[in-house]
């Protein structure tokens, strides 16, 4: 047989490609890099991280920091006398909440809407239509500004501000009722925490659920026998210009929040829509014929089907409305990316911070994908995907 | 018949007559009071008055003529790709002629320096294409299809550069950007696909690197990246304008986004296929070009739509970098003393012009995946 001329072998051909490439992005990483250095030197801001720890001097509206007073550790919020990475801490703190609220709030409503979509009822199913047509199809920035500058600001004052479940709707914010620890707490609290974990524990592990869970109820009964009230719902109560008691939704973070939450429920509930429709309609008749409601079909044997479908889009969405909030910026809201923008302005470290800004993002990311996948791991038929 | 009709979708059963009276009223409430404000206390007339500045923004209202000629090869370009996959298609061809038709009536392109000329000139092209693209027949106009794009485009930046791109604003920039981002990421997006699929490790590895890294942060930290490092690359003296900055940030972003699409595509293409060209004699280039992409492309079209959409979406990030896209516009006006407080008519005129563009795209590309037979094949 003749031999292949190195040349023309596509095994040899494939290796050199591989170092030519890897090469070439060195090279260019490389040389990109010392370009930029040179020019940062040159603009006489070079490249450090030091700047970390220098007095910020500057306000963050609202939420809070890490610090160390008296040799503990302890959440605050934000002084001007605190250093950048507090800062920084405190963007990421906001991200967080306003996320984590609306992730929750976000699947609620896309679950409604996106079995509003399937429904019957003609009037409910054009409804849900129209609104997933509608968010879907305009930007979510605009949609912000125009819950913040068109709705929101526009509400009336605090004096003149309508009360509705208890909730004070004000130019001012969001006032709801709140629990807050009661007298009983610091007994309470150990009884809580137990809880918290014992329901942890009967997420993760199923066949241990009911002991676990039944454990924590007994727990939390047993903790209120004990210490008394644990918690007192503080009812927010106008005072003048003021409103006392309850807590406060910053007109910002309630932009920001119902934006997100308006958003992305659209997309969700196209997710759920398309989960359920993709079931086999004899999924539906066999749970008829076997005499279950409408509600019960729906809820024992279609959305358990359902979810193997939902849960890694769902992900997905998750993903993109803790993303979406960086757009906060365009609002005030003091999220992650506009506590940057001010650190970047005031230490003129633009290039550290955004490389800052964006690890965290990565870092929220796959937490997020590595939870999701964890619970789908759940969900999932067994043997699937194996 | 009608009772029926009532009696069968809104009240059949106890509770879905609840539902029904229960949201009716809901939509009620709201509905009166959106008509409410709708009618009597908006006040709509600052849109008229700034529809130029929403448009272009401040593009020398002298040098409006040039946005028109570029509308009417824009939309010459529109037309022969209709032309050329769908045909004549007489309801939809005489259809649109009556939509242009009432568009042209409607007196709000008025507005604008030369609107009614311009207008009529941009209609006109697009029948026109239509009707040239459908009739040279499907074969020969997708072969032309891409050359009309490509000079298309080139002719119509060419026309519009005659004024410096620092002016350019409104929803011309938009327009501009979304092309030219989908336009540049398109090419990067397959390159990147086809380096994650690749089975030389290095290369799968750095594609998909990139791809998670890019996909893992949001895209106003990516727009920022480029904002700031651009300028770190290029001579102190040359200054790269704000609008090549911006898109770039696009560019790099959508590409990680199309790559997965692709991907996605490039997966659903049969192993067979690989095997057949390569038992034919193909070189591992051509097999891609000449048979695997066309497959795995043509299989992802509303998936790679849906994403222009995205991107047309998301331009409107441009006001955090202070490029004058049609929402900076819309603060711009708002920030007139002489708007104050009409947050709410704006962002809807806003929201509006957005929503007409995304909807005509989406339904274009249902359009276009029953015309291209997807999922029936």
């Amino acid at each position: 047989m003749q031999r292949v001329p190195f040349y023309k072998d596509v095994r040899v051909l494939g290796v050199l490609l591989q170092v030519a490439v890897s090469l070439a992005v060195l090279g260019a990483l490389l040389f990109l890099g010392y370009t930029a250095y040179q020019g940062m030197i040159a603009r006489g801001i070079p490249f450090t991280f030091s700047f970390l720890t220098q007095e910020a001097g500057f306000t963050i509206s609202e939420g809070k920091t890490l610090a160390i007073e008296h040799g503990r550790i302890l959440l605050r919020p934000f002084q001007p006398s605190d250093a950048y990475w507090q800062a920084f801490f405190t963007g990421v703190y906001n991200t967080l909440r306003v996320s984590l609220a609306g992730i929750v709030l976000t699947t609620v409503l896309g679950v409604l809407v996106g079995v509003g979509r399937l429904s019957s009822n003609w009037l409910v199913n054009r409804l849900a239509f129209a609104y997933v047509e509608l968010v879907r199809n305009t930007p979510l920035l605009v949609q912000m500004f125009f819950w913040y500058f068109g709705a929101i600001l526009k509400l009336p004052p605090v004096r003149q501000a309508s009360e509705l479940f208890g909730m004070i709707v004000s130019q001012r914010g969001l006032f709801v009722p709140w629990p807050v620890p009661g007298p009983g707490w610091s007994h309470f609290a150990p009884f809580f925490w137990g809880a918290v974990v014992l329901l942890l524990v009967g997420v993760f592990w199923p066949r241990a659920r009911r002991y676990a869970w039944g454990l924590g109820a007994l727990m939390l009964v047993g903790g209120y026998l004990i210490a008394g009230d644990p918690l007192v719902i503080s009812v927010p109560e106008k005072r003048g210009f003021r409103v006392v008691g309850g807590a406060q939704l910053s007109p910002e973070f309630s932009a920001v929040l119902l934006s997100l939450v308006v958003y992305t429920a659209s997309y969700i509930a196209e997710i759920v829509r398309g989960a359920i429709q993709s079931l086999p309609r004899g999924q539906w008749e066999a749970a008829y014929s076997l005499g279950l409601s409408p509600g019960q079909t729906l809820r024992l044997v279609i959305l358990p089907q359902a979810m193997r479908i939902i849960v890694p889009p769902l992900g997905n969405q998750y993903l993109n409305l803790t993303k979406n909030s960086s757009l906060a910026i365009a609002v005030g809201y003091p999220d992650l990316f506009n506590v940057y923008g001010t650190i970047a302005n005031q230490s003129g470290r633009s290039l550290e911070g955004i490389l800052i800004v964006m690890g965290v993002y990565l870092t929220l990311s796959l937490t997020i994908s590595a939870l999701v996948n964890l619970y789908n791991r759940r969900v999932a038929l067994r043997g699937a995907g194996r | 018949m009608i009772w029926a009709w009532m009696r069968k979708n809104l009240f059949n059963g106890p509770g879905n007559t609840l539902l029904t009276l229960i949201t009716a009223y809901l939509l009620f409430v709201l509905g009166r009071s959106v008509l409410l404000w709708a009618f009597h206390e908006a006040r709509w007339a600052v849109v008229p008055n700034n529809f130029r500045l929403f448009m272009v923004g401040p593009y020398p209202p002298g040098e409006v003529w040039r946005v028109w000629v570029a509308l009417a090869v824009f939309l010459f370009a529109v037309g022969f790709s209709i032309g050329a996959v769908a045909g004549y298609a007489r309801r939809a061809l005489s259809l649109g002629a009556v939509l242009s038709l009432l568009v042209y009536a409607l007196a709000w392109p008025a507005l604008l320096p030369g609107g009614r000329m311009g207008l009529f000139a941009a209609l006109l092209a697009l029948f026109l294409a239509w009707l040239l693209g459908a009739g040279l027949g499907p074969r020969r106009a997708r072969r032309l299809g891409v050359w009309v794009w490509l000079v298309g485009l080139f002719i119509a930046l060419e026309v519009l550069a005659g004024v410096p791109s620092n002016r350019w604003g409104g929803l011309l920039l938009t327009v501009v950007a979304t092309i030219f981002a989908v336009v540049l990421a398109f090419p990067l997006g397959l390159l990147l696909a086809l380096g994650r699929t690749s089975r030389m490790p290095v290369i799968s590895l750095l594609s998909t690197l990139y791809i998670e890294l890019v996909r893992g942060v949001p895209l106003v930290t990516v727009l920022f990246l480029a904002w700031i490092m651009v300028p770190l690359f290029v001579p102190e003296n040359f200054r790269v304008p704000q609008l090549v900055r911006g898109i770039a940030g696009f560019v790099l972003f959508a590409a990680a986004y199309l790559a997965e699409y692709v991907r996605g595509g490039l997966q659903g293409v049969p192993k067979g296929q690989w095997e057949a060209a390569w038992a034919l004699g193909l070189s591992g280039f051509h097999t891609v070009v000449f048979v695997i992409l066309p497959q795995a492309i043509r299989a992802v079209i509303p998936a790679l739509i849906g994403q222009a959409i995205a991107i047309f979406k998301d331009t409107s990030l441009f006001i955090i970098i202070g490029i004058m896209d049609l929402l900076s516009m819309a603060q711009a006006v708002l920030s007139n003393p002489k708007y104050l407080g009409l947050e709410r008519e704006v962002y809807l005129f806003v929201m509006f012009v957005y929503f007409l563009g995304a909807a005509t795209l989406s339904y274009l590309s249902r359009r276009l995946e029953r015309a291209m037979g997807l999922g029936s094949r």
